[in-house]
């Protein structure tokens, strides 16, 4: 049983788009036409007549649409458990369905994620929390997939919702490698009655009784998220180098030492609030107003910049650098004398 | 007899308000809802048929006919036919037809008709705008010449199910 939308393709243009998402009159609504006909016959003037009542029943539609909602492959380390992949499932039909969520690990990456989990958004919040979070799959073993059969209403409040996808990271992958996973919804009614194609009909397959008819999703659709192994490690390097004031290196009282710490931070993702911090040597005094962060003189008090000079001139140098992307490199200068 | 007497004017009203019902509405009117099918002939060409439905999911699109007749003795002038766009259905522009007749639409719910290109409905800012098809909620065919008695016909139109 197949049935043909040959004129959809028309009517998008002379009619305004039906909405991707849900909807349409709802499944089992009653579509009544009546005509009324006027007319004169000999002489008899303003004669009416009303025709019957042609009535028709409206389907169920079965559509959904499964996107992932991220925004950008998702941060995690090397072991960490518990990495969140967030997708919305929308049933995009008319009427009450369920759907099968299945996730799968998928080809073409560099490592399999383990242990995976189908999370419901139960409060809605679009932030996965495992305390009020409603953890609709077994617990997954292994890198196998999982399934979950969860209800959509069309016309209600969870005709939309949040799936989050929670997995454990192996031990083996390395910094930028990848892994993608695929969050699959399938209509039940299609796959009780094998409906794979647009069209397709299941007499009387839908809510209430209504033939299920298979949109053009075909009653099927997935997403794929990826993992990537964000590792970020900072990297100091520290050198110095005399002025003795008479052409030399010496080390004596009054010689002028400057210290110069390169900064790398490597790896990729990024690191927060990345202080970098030394304390004058003893035996040595600060010299005034000789900090500089990227060649740029920094002002001792603090204010603005990067450098400030904190406890005196027998104390600490402090570089608050804070967000920094990897890969970077800084460069820190401050001068000293010695007592 | 006596019984029989007794009831023979009663009979006679009734044979007599039958046939002023009759006389009343010669013409008769007749909906039927259809859905387009397409099918491929023997020589590869695609041919369109219409096939009576009693469900229908939305996005498809339904034919809807009005079939007239005038079972009379007398013409029928001045024929209108007027049905309302199913709130549920999406009018379909320019698939309004009748042979022999003058189409004009509402997009107020019936309180005013016009050409269905001078519709005008109050856009988002209360200027007048021309209203969309969709937007049609009556449709209204005026029949050029009386039909005669034994005479009939159709109209038609096609309308999306939201």
């Amino acid at each position: 049983m197949k049935r043909f939308f040959t004129l959809l393709g028309t009517m998008a243009l002379l009619a305004p788009p039906l909405a991707a998402h849900a909807a349409g009159t709802a499944a089992g609504t009653v579509i009544s036409n009546s005509a009324t006909a006027t007319f004169d016959a000999g002489s008899s003037t303003g004669l009416t007549e009303t025709s019957n009542t042609d009535q028709l029943t409206v389907d169920e539609l079965i559509d959904v649409s499964v996107t992932w909602q991220d925004g950008g492959n998702v941060s995690v380390g090397v072991s960490e458990a518990d990495g969140v992949l967030e997708f919305l499932v929308s049933n995009d039909g008319n009427g009450s369905e369920s759907y099968r969520l299945t996730v799968t690990n998928q080809g073409g990456d560099n490592f399999d994620t383990t242990n995976l989990e189908i999370w419901i958004d139960a409060n809605g919040n679009d932030t996965f929390e495992s305390g009020s979070d409603t953890l609709v799959s077994a617990a997954g073993s292994g890198t196998g997939s999982n399934t979950a059969d969860v209800v959509f209403d069309a016309n209600g409040a969870t005709e939309t919702r949040t799936v989050f996808v929670v997995g454990d990271i192996p031990g083996t992958p390395t910094n930028t490698q990848t892994s993608r996973v695929q969050l699959q919804a399938r209509s039940l009614t299609a796959i009780s009655n094998a409906l794979t194609t647009q069209g397709d009909v299941a007499a009387g397959a839908g809510d209430g009784g209504v033939d299920a008819v298979i949109g053009t999703s075909t009653g099927l659709d997935s997403a794929d998220g990826i993992y990537v192994i964000t590792e970020v490690s900072v990297a100091l390097t520290k050198s110095s180098s005399v002025d003795d004031g008479f052409g030399g290196s010496t080390v004596i009282p009054g010689a002028v030492i400057t210290y110069t710490i390169v900064v790398d931070v490597t790896g990729s993702g990024s690191v927060d609030n990345l202080v970098v911090d030394d304390d004058i040597p003893t035996n040595t005094t600060y010299v005034a107003n000789s900090m500089t962060f990227d060649t740029v003189a920094q002002v001792d008090a603090g204010g603005g910049d990067e450098g400030e000079l904190s406890g005196g001139t027998k104390g600490t140098v402090v570089f608050t650098i804070g967000t920094v992307a990897a890969v970077a490199q800084h460069t820190i200068t401050f001068d000293v004398t010695v007592d | 007899m006596n019984n029989l007497k007794r009831l023979m004017p009663v009979l006679l009203l009734l044979l007599a308000q039958s046939a002023v019902a009759a006389d009343a509405t010669p013409v008769t009117l007749g909906v039927v809802a259809e859905r387009e099918v397409v099918t491929v002939d023997a020589d590869g060409n695609q041919v369109t048929t219409l096939e009576r439905v009693t469900s229908a999911a939305p996005g498809e699109t339904i034919v809807y006919t009005i079939n007239y007749a005038n079972d009379g003795a007398e013409p029928a002038e001045n024929v209108t036919i007027t049905d309302p766009v199913p709130p549920e259905t999406a009018y379909i522009g320019g698939s309004a037809f009748g042979a022999g007749a003058d189409l004009v639409a509402s997009a107020d719910g019936g309180l005013t008709y016009a050409a269905p290109a001078a519709l005008r409905v109050p856009g988002a800012d209360g200027e007048l705008r021309p209203a969309r098809p969709d937007e049609i909620t009556h449709l209204r065919w005026t029949l050029r010449n009386p039909v005669a008695p034994g005479g009939r016909g159709f109209v038609r139109f096609k309308a999306t199910v939201r």
